[in-house]
């Protein structure tokens, strides 16, 4: 079986300059491999970098060195190098993020955050509104609520609607941070459900998971980060 | 059973540093719609642009951030064909895969160009406006100086584009120095988009706007960038408006590009100190 995506030898310091030019190194000679239809779970303790490398996955931070590649048909296309708008149209089309966090946007429902990265791939109103719906029912958020802007509500309600989006669109690659911190037991559980469906029609996903027994269910198989790299 | 046993540890392979051959998979095919190459624009030394490069393709959405004085407005009016630039060229795409400097032509053929295909949103909307014009009017001139004639036809698209920026219909004959701040912005708005162009600058758009029709505006620009797939150049001081409607941001001080990139690569991986200052000087909320 061949990797759908590959992380070669990456390496990443933050430089603080305002802060007395510090050096805070966080990723040194990462190297993994993500195949289809496996979940890979990045594990390590709290500050060794597993946020940062999901990161540098997703192309929302710059690596220093090293490569980060993904699978287009019989090629490779190098993230690390790649110009912004491919990045846009990898993530557009295949690779998914599920963040703890809902970025809300001013005004629109939670319905229509859902529905957006369908319309963006020019699925049509008509196919994205019950999928939507199918899945924010699944995560059990209430009825009354699909119409409303999301500023308000509570944080587990916001990121179920997050889930929700980020599982909308079948993506090859999905890269889940945390995405089950603020749920309880029964709302994990459908998130697990989510995550299971997605292995089955082949879908790679990594995914960071502080809970050992969410961890135990969905993964795979470990990366094991370094331990926190000091001074 | 739990799979989830079975470690592997990639990280000690290192003994493999070779890297990969790759290619530039994704084919963009579409061709730059504006590009500037090396241009410069210094009123006096630190005060103006120096030596900005960039490329921007049909429907994509670039910032310019920085404080006031970093050059940003005077980028804009250049790349805008407002202001001649002393050294390198600005170029459009007036025809497919045909790039024209925008200085080389006649000043006749700028405005050509620029009524076609350009939009300008000035941060000022009576700026933009005509003051003894009404909201149709106002909207109506645009489509009449691109050759409609037909008056009923105008009308209609007046009103087509009033509702478009969320304005009662009922205020069409209604002068545009009696609305409010935000409702004259979401004019000068339709009256640029009226005439479909490619590309349109805005300056400071949400600027001197209350927080709540700051809201209602971005979220008005967001979709119609969308709907109508067009290029647009933001000028703004604030990230937060940068992150909802970008997809690429360049960083300015003092005149020059300190950092440019994906949006969220530069605000949450920011690599340079002046970036790195702007985004932690804003309030997390």
């Amino acid at each position: 079986m061949t990797a759908i995506m590959i992380a070669k030898d990456v390496h990443k310091t933050f430089v603080l300059h305002n802060q007395g030019a510090v050096q805070l190194p966080v990723l040194k000679q990462q190297n993994l491999e993500i195949f289809a239809g496996e979940c890979l779970v990045l594990n390590g303790s709290s500050g060794s970098g597993k946020s940062s490398l999901l990161r540098s996955l997703y192309g929302n931070y710059e690596i220093d060195q090293g490569q980060l590649l993904i699978r287009q048909g019989e090629q490779w296309l190098d993230m690390a190098t790649a110009e912004p708008r491919q990045i846009i149209a990898l993530r557009r089309t295949t690779i998914g993020w599920v963040s703890q966090f809902l970025r809300v946007i001013p005004r629109l429902s939670a319905l229509d955050i859902v529905m957006q990265p369908m319309l963006e791939n020019g699925i049509t109103q008509a196919e994205a509104k019950p999928r939507a719906e199918s899945l924010l029912a699944h995560l059990n958020v209430p009825e009354r609520l699909w119409h409303l802007a999301p500023a308000t509500f509570s944080g587990g309600e916001q990121q179920r609607v997050n889930i929700a989006r980020g599982f909308a669109l079948d993506y090859p690659i999905l890269l889940l941070d945390e995405p089950t911190a603020s749920l309880d037991k029964n709302n994990t559980q459908r998130v697990i459900e989510l995550i299971e469906a997605a292995k089955a029609r082949g879908a790679a996903i990594v995914g960071i998971f502080h809970d050992s027994w969410v961890r135990e269910q969905v993964a795979d198989r470990l990366h094991q980060m370094q331990e926190p790299i000091n001074q | 059973m739990n799979n989830a046993q079975r470690v592997t540890d990639t990280n000690t392979d290192t003994n493999e540093s070779k890297p990969i051959q790759t290619d530039n998979v994704i084919q963009l095919t579409s061709a730059p719609l504006l590009s500037a190459e090396n241009i410069s624009m210094l009123y006096a030394p630190g005060k103006g642009f120096d030596d900005v490069s960039l490329t921007l393709y049909p429907g994509e959405v670039l910032a310019i951030v920085g404080e006031s004085g970093s050059g940003k407005t005077t980028l804009l009016k250049s790349l805008s064909g407002r202001v001649a630039p002393q050294q390198g060229s600005v170029n459009f795409q007036q025809t497919p895969f045909e790039m024209t400097n925008l200085y080389e032509m006649s000043e006749a053929q700028r405005r050509g160009v620029m009524r076609e295909h350009f939009g300008i949103v000035h941060q000022h909307p009576m700026d933009g406006l005509r003051a003894r014009v009404s909201a149709g009017g106002n909207i109506g001139e645009r489509l009449m100086e691109v050759g409609a004639r037909h008056y009923g036809d105008i009308r209609e698209q007046a009103k087509t584009w009033l509702t478009a920026v969320e304005i009662d219909v009922s205020r069409i004959d209604d002068m545009p120095l009696t609305f409010s701040g935000g409702m004259q912005q979401r004019l000068q708005i339709a009256r640029n988009l009226v005439t479909h162009p490619k590309l349109v600058f805005m300056d400071e758009p949400t600027g001197g706007l209350d927080v709540s029709v700051q809201a209602r505006l971005l979220d008005l620009i967001r979709n119609l960038v969308r709907e109508l797939q067009l290029a647009v150049v933001i000028v703004t001081h604030d990230l937060a408006v940068a992150r909802l409607l970008a997809d690429r941001i360049m960083v300015m001080k003092q005149g020059k590009v300190v950092e440019s990139g994906l949006t969220d690569r530069v605000l949450d991986d920011p690599r340079h100190a002046y970036t790195q200052l702007l985004v932690s000087s804003v309030l997390q909320q």
